[in-house]
């Protein structure tokens, strides 16, 4: 285990785009960066024995999932030229058109951008312990499974 | 005050594994592998027969059958589902 403690990911209830819009922003001074890619997970509202889903829960292993995420970065940035890499997942509820993940990678050039996006967003999914409750309008809910 | 006359561990529950358990946080009585844990588990829960979960040992998913030192933390953990 590492002697720092991982920086949390985690968000309660969506990510705003204000949010996501102020992280691009801050970037502004990092002149070294040629490419930025971004990866927001949008809540569906999928629809299931005829009832559509109002919202996500989203509960995860917390202490576990931030040593996962510190590892799918440095495996990251250990296999691509990342000026700079940020994470965050939401826990709790999340309705359908809200976002719920938003993986933000930053290089000099754009092809090391766009593979190390896809590799950590399908990281995430596999190895970090998160869990998404789909909740329909009347209250009911089924454990999400992912594709 | 810790006087102990039987091992045990805390087991952590998630997703709808913990809804099985109706609970997040239990104290368990101590076995000494992963497979004993499981079956245990199956005994007292018989909903987890047909449920897909793996065990972590302190946060790590245990590959085949793992021991169990006493005091260990663990977690039982359905398919994840992020993103």
């Amino acid at each position: 285990m590492s002697e720092k403690k991982p920086k949390s990911i985690f968000v309660h209830g969506p990510i705003s785009p204000v949010f996501v819009g102020e992280s691009i922003a801050k970037h502004q001074s990092k002149t070294d960066i040629g490419a930025h890619a971004i990866f927001l997970g949008q809540v569906r509202a999928d629809v299931k024995d005829g009832k559509h889903v109002s919202h996500i829960d989203y509960t995860a292993y917390e202490e576990m999932a931030l040593e996962k995420v510190h590892l799918i970065r440095e495996g990251a940035f250990d296999r691509h030229p990342l000026s700079c890499m940020h994470i965050y997942h939401s826990l709790g509820s999340v309705g359908a058109g809200e976002i719920s993940l938003f993986v933000f990678v930053s290089s000099p050039h754009r092809n090391a951008a766009f593979t190390a996006l896809r590799e950590i967003v399908d990281e995430i999914k596999v190895d970090v312990p998160i869990w998404g409750k789909e909740i329909f309008e009347d209250g009911d809910g089924t454990w999400k499974v992912n594709q | 005050m810790s006087e102990q006359t039987e091992k045990s561990i805390q087991i952590l529950a998630f997703g709808m594994i913990a809804e099985v358990l109706s609970s997040q946080e239990t104290s368990w009585k101590w076995a000494s592998d992963t497979d004993t844990l499981r079956a245990d588990l199956i005994g007292a829960f018989p909903k987890l027969t047909n449920l897909p979960f793996v065990i972590a040992v302190d946060m790590e998913v245990s590959q085949g059958n793992q021991p169990i030192s006493p005091g260990a933390t663990i977690a039982l953990l359905p398919p994840y589902s992020g993103g």
